[in-house]
């Protein structure tokens, strides 16, 4: 059989920090295909990035401990010596970060950053290099790249400087693109061009994308399957329209429930999620989610819920079934 | 309030023109100068941050401004308050002239006018508990005696929903979500009639969003604020505002009523705007009105519309004249309720679909 391009699974990170053991991952699970989006969805320490990061080899020990398996194209990623990864990391797998204005390196011209990937991974001749980055740069859509090339990062606008990383993560042609909140830090009609633009580059070359974020609106926008993380847990994945149609953890309810949409009536009441999202060292112990649930009962606060498999080819980790339970009034602290 | 000495005269106005707007707001500018080159002590050019905005805010009404970063709506509401200081224009605040006013005349207006600022980790002070963060504010302005005092700071965390426990507590030791809700504690505590707030919710995760978009709305109702709401996300300003103004840049580009305004969009720029906003639901996915490039950086000086290089209907005159925010022609305005487009083609339905441009 072959292999899958990307089969992580039990994936755990863990930060040995004074304050005690945070679980910043605990046991997380999923595999992507060539073509495919794979969204991870989740609020801020929710584990999403850190799981990614994880995979590169990127979590600093210490204090950060990395266990599971991680296997692409059958090669596991986390046990792997130093210096295979180092030659998967940026060719096979690439990275686009938040933030565009700091993950880039303002003493060096776009030039000198977008050719360090192809002399060094594909072992282009320096004028190779720049006439291949002045072609990625031509693709991401930056006019009169041949110029703009020897500029330096700050003469760039925050949308010019998320393509420039595209195009440095799109130079080798990997197998699989990290994209972690690729339009967070943009405004509207930018963001929407730069999604255009990675579904584009993903249709002609097939890259498999896990796309990291918190807004639905990108989910639902890119996304073929969805994984929703809640305290370092997978509470719930689905095809993306089951999860927005049907969604089965409290969580992603009460997600979906909680964002106003520009396509309903204005004023409608919002139902947020009620409470604080919870601290990763003090974890309670049984559904890390039941403290907010609305639909919590008392199995919840005891026992973790592993994922249950969905009728309809979801999974999900709940005790309560939420189209069929009536959800409690929110009690807001 | 009648004896302020400071004060300029109030703007004359029609006795028919209804309740005294909470806050008028007339062809604002504000310019800051920029310098390039070798010398450094002369003024290359000016950055026209905010380029003639006016505006109005009747008593509890919410006012929503939207518009992408460098478009001016946070310079508009720090230079309402004087902040930064306008460049020229006008700012009334309950038919009091407060715009150029120093700091000693401007003390009274700032208890009817507050800020809630973007940033809660950056704008509570790390140093003073959430008790005395929410009490300074009166202790400027000497609203109650020191027995009082403590008693009102519990009544503005009921009110804002922190538990009273967070008193003796520090910024750090509270969430995002729970220090925004101490920064409105803050700006609430001398009882202002307008709330200015510059994007209350952007830094917060979406599930506490709705938190603070509830309270906020529920205070208005309670205690009859004045609302000028701030954000660049197009859903949450549509949620709580019911008048809505876009900005692109320093320039307000179409104002009207909320429902209408993400209907039937009638500037080219709200069109495309609108249009670029992701609907959380993979169902209701629709057509995108592409816009080529990005704001332009507003050092620029334009002779016409600003949004004529990327606009799909613009004409040779748009980059001619500017277009001015008018109000609609009667066969076109909402019953009752005004609504302003800064286009020459704005009313003019079938240029849309003369030129191409997506059926929206």
């Amino acid at each position: 059989m072959p292999h899958k391009l990307l089969q992580v699974s039990d994936l755990k990170v863990e930060f040995r920090t004074d304050d005690g053991v945070v679980r910043a991952v605990d046991g997380v699970s999923f595999e992507i295909e060539p073509g495919q989006t794979l969204g991870l969805v989740g609020e801020s320490g929710s584990g999403k990035s850190v799981s990614n990061l994880a995979l590169l080899g990127l979590v600093p020990r210490p204090p950060g401990y990395v266990s599971g398996r991680a296997l692409f194209r059958g090669a596991d990623l986390l046990t792997m010596p130093q210096k295979q990864i180092t030659a998967i990391r940026g060719r096979r797998i690439a990275m686009i970060f938040q933030d565009p204005m700091t993950s880039l390196n303002p003493f060096l011209t776009v030039a000198d950053q977008l050719t360090e990937v192809t002399r060094r991974h594909l072992g282009h001749t320096p004028r190779q290099a720049l006439d291949h980055a002045v072609d990625m740069l031509t693709r991401v859509g930056i006019a009169s790249p041949e110029r703009r090339i020897f500029d330096y990062p700050h003469q760039f606008s925050g949308g010019m400087r998320q393509r420039v990383m595209i195009a440095m993560a799109l130079s080798c042609k990997p197998d699989v693109l990290i994209a972690d909140e690729p339009t967070t830090a943009l405004d509207v009609t930018v963001q929407a061009q730069i999604l255009d633009l990675m579904r584009e580059l993903q249709r002609a070359e097939g890259t498999a994308i896990i796309l990291i974020t918190h807004d639905m609106g990108v989910i639902a926008a890119m996304c073929h399957r969805v994984h929703v993380m809640y305290a370092g847990r997978i509470v719930e994945e689905a095809p993306v329209g089951q999860l927005f149609a049907v969604p089965r953890h409290p969580y992603t309810l009460g997600l979906l429930k909680s964002i106003p949409r520009v396509d309903e009536p204005p004023g409608t009441q919002l139902n947020p999620i009620a409470g604080q999202p919870p601290d990763l060292a003090h974890l309670p112990p049984g559904c890390a989610f039941a403290p907010r649930c609305p639909y919590s009962i008392a199995r919840c606060t005891q026992e973790v819920p592993p994922l249950f498999d969905a009728p309809d080819g979801g999974r999900f980790a709940c005790f309560v079934d939420v189209r069929t339970t009536a959800p409690r009034e929110a009690v807001c602290e | 309030m009648n004896s302020l000495p400071h004060t300029l005269s109030a703007p004359p106005r029609p006795l028919d023109a209804g309740p005294v707007p909470v806050l008028e707001v007339r062809d604002l500018k504000v310019h800051f100068p920029f310098t390039r080159g070798p010398f450094w002590n002369r003024t290359n050019g000016f950055v026209r941050a905010v380029d003639g905005v006016s505006f109005k805010i009747a008593p509890g009404e919410t006012l929503g401004l939207v518009g992408e970063s460098g478009c001016g709506k946070s310079t508009t509401a720090r230079a309402i308050l004087n902040l930064v200081p306008p460049t020229s224009g006008a700012v009334y605040l309950q038919g009091h002239r407060i715009d150029g006013l120093d700091e000693h005349a401007m003390r009274p207006f700032r208890r009817q006018a507050q800020m809630v600022f973007q940033d809660p980790f950056a704008s509570l002070n790390p140093r003073m508990t959430v008790g005395s963060i929410v009490a300074e504010p009166m202790d400027i302005h000497k609203l109650h005696a020191p027995s009082e005092r403590k008693l009102e700071v519990l009544r503005l965390m009921e009110l804002v929903g922190l538990n009273p426990r967070f008193l003796n507590r520090y910024p750090h030791e509270c969430s995002g979500g729970q220090r925004q809700r101490i920064g409105i504690a803050r700006a609430l505590a001398v009882r202002p009639q307008l709330l200015l707030c510059d994007e209350p919710v952007s830094a917060l995760d979406v599930s506490i969003q709705a938190q603070v978009i509830n309270l906020l709305m529920d205070l208005q109702q309670r205690l009859g604020l004045s609302l000028l709401f701030i954000a660049h996300d197009l859903a949450v300003v549509r949620h709580i505002a019911r008048r809505i103004g876009v900005m692109y840049l320093g320039k307000l580009v179409e104002l009207g009523p909320a429902e209408a305004l993400y209907t039937d969009p009638r500037h080219p720029y709200t069109r495309a705007l609108l249009s670029s906003a992701l609907i959380p639901d993979p169902a209701r996915q629709r057509q995108r009105i592409a816009l080529t490039g990005e704001v332009p950086s507003p050092d620029r000086e334009y002779a016409g519309c600003r949004f004529a290089d990327r606009c799909p209907i613009a004409d040779p005159k748009c980059s001619i004249t500017s277009p001015p925010l008018e109000q609609a022609p009667p066969d076109h305005a909402t019953a009752g309720v005004s609504r302003e487009a800064a286009c020459f083609y704005a009313w003019d339905v079938t240029r849309w679909a003369e030129k191409n441009a997506p059926p929206k």
